[in-house]
């Protein structure tokens, strides 16, 4: 069967770090999506399954409309839809307590789809928790992100990846590792990774080729986001946007 | 055996010429590699080499070395692709290597034709990542404000936060919350505070 665009999700590593000091990177989680949608406007949170088996707790952490981290934990009830108490302007981090037995849909008001959780997977969540720049210097964080082909026979050949020219385009760079399914960490995200793919371990925009040129089926390649921010940088909310591209048979 | 080095140092009216005679010539494929070679070399205008290719058959995979190294416009390539009928294999690869628009993509599968399913060849995905940046730190010294009474009227500065708040105090009662005790200097000689 060939790969679909569907096969191919971008999932957070094992380690995400909410503040400078804790350790970022490691392998793969891949429970966890590191793609979705704000909501519109500020409002609760709505969650519904299509398996009456998800009765499982979801913990939501966002901000509220006056920019403050808030956090509550909710109870599933399968395929009735169920709100959070408090109201997000936007979402850091979902987690379910478990996998989804069924496909869970987190939105906003009305079509205002945040995202699906897909069965077996757990939630989703926002790289570069709570980044703060400093009012007196520049700051670089790094994150890690994998690229995982989920197709379960076919290989995406030609596969790279590339930086698209938008949103936060300007600040951020990527990085791939230079062996693939790598658990590779840092001790904290100020510290930079090593180990990255290129004659020069540089973080870049332009078309990057992953290794091995492929990505075979079940197999992910690690990218390291390096988020750079000049001192007194402004507030913003964002997206960073990469493409993924290849052929297959 | 044509003199080409020749060519690539004669000056380009010269070279156009030359690339007339080429194509007249009816040469072997390999040789016309060489003069795309030549011509790259030299920026020979698109619309020239176009003709050369035309004109001489020249295979699908040179194009696509000769649409790399030229950085050939979309729209050229596209009239190219259409007129040299390029196997789908190798059009798939040229689509995934020059990021061609998909407006572009429509025009050259509608004008060959190609099945539907072909389109499967090719998987681009693009993936948004949100991600926030809180701003600058503000650090406690920040908060320290010092509240002086004059008159009748409290003023509270901050340059900092670049705010300023004018509190009447008509009562001379104040209520302040207990958290802002700590970090606020409060000069009560002429009012009432409740902490």
């Amino acid at each position: 069967m060939a790969v679909s665009g569907a096969d191919l999700v971008v999932y957070m590593a094992m380690n995400r770090p909410i503040n400078d000091s804790s350790t970022a990177g490691g392998d793969i989680n891949s429970s966890i999506r590191a793609t979705f949608d704000d909501p519109s406007s500020t409002v609760a949170v709505n969650f519904s399954s299509t398996s009456a088996l998800d009765v499982q707790d979801v913990s939501v952490t966002g901000r509220n409309s006056a920019g403050t981290i808030t956090s509550e934990t909710i109870t599933l009830s399968g395929t009735t839809t169920i709100a959070t108490s408090n109201t997000y302007e936007r979402i850091l981090t979902c987690v379910l307590s478990s996998g989804a037995a069924g496909i869970v849909t987190a939105s906003g008001n009305g079509v205002n789809k945040l995202t699906d959780i897909p069965a077996t997977e757990s939630g989703f969540c926002r790289p570069f928790y709570d980044a703060t720049a400093s009012s007196s210097s520049t700051k670089t964080l790094y994150d890690k992100v994998f690229i995982k082909n989920n197709n379960s026979s076919s290989t995406l050949n030609n596969a790279t990846l590339i930086e698209v020219s938008s949103g936060l385009y300007s600040k951020i760079n990527f990085g791939l590792e230079a062996i693939q399914n790598s658990s590779q960490t840092v001790t904290d995200r100020t510290t930079a990774p090593t180990g990255l793919a290129g004659a020069a371990l540089v973080y870049g925009a332009a078309p990057s080729g992953m290794v091995g040129d492929e990505l075979a089926a079940g197999n992910y390649q690690g990218a390291w986001l390096q988020l750079s921010l000049s001192a007194g940088e402004t507030a913003t909310n964002s997206y960073y946007q990469v493409q993924v591209s290849g052929t297959t048979a | 055996m044509f003199g080409f080095h020749s060519i690539s140092e004669a000056p380009f009216s010269s070279l156009v010429e030359e690339a007339g005679v080429v194509t007249s010539l009816k040469m072997p494929v390999e040789i016309v590699s060489s003069i795309e070679a030549i011509l790259a070399a030299r920026k020979m205008p698109v619309g020239l080499v176009g003709s050369l290719v035309e004109s001489r058959k020249i295979p699908a995979e040179l194009i696509g070395s000769l649409v790399e190294s030229r950085k050939i416009p979309v729209e050229f390539l596209t009239e190219l692709v259409v007129a040299r009928k390029i196997p789908v294999g190798y059009l798939s690869e040229l689509i995934v290597t020059r990021k061609i628009p998909v407006e572009h993509l429509l025009s050259i599968l509608t004008n060959r034709n190609i099945p539907v399913e072909i389109k499967t060849d090719v998987v681009l995905k693009t993936f948004n990542l949100p991600i926030e940046v809180v701003g600058t730190e503000v650090g406690v010294e920040g908060l320290k404000w010092v509240l002086t009474s004059r008159n009748a009227t409290w003023i509270i500065s901050s340059e900092l936060l670049e705010l300023i708040w004018e509190l009447d105090s008509r009562n001379a009662e104040w209520i302040i919350s207990s958290d802002i005790k700590s970090i606020w200097q409060l000069d009560s000689r002429d009012s009432n505070w409740k902490l």
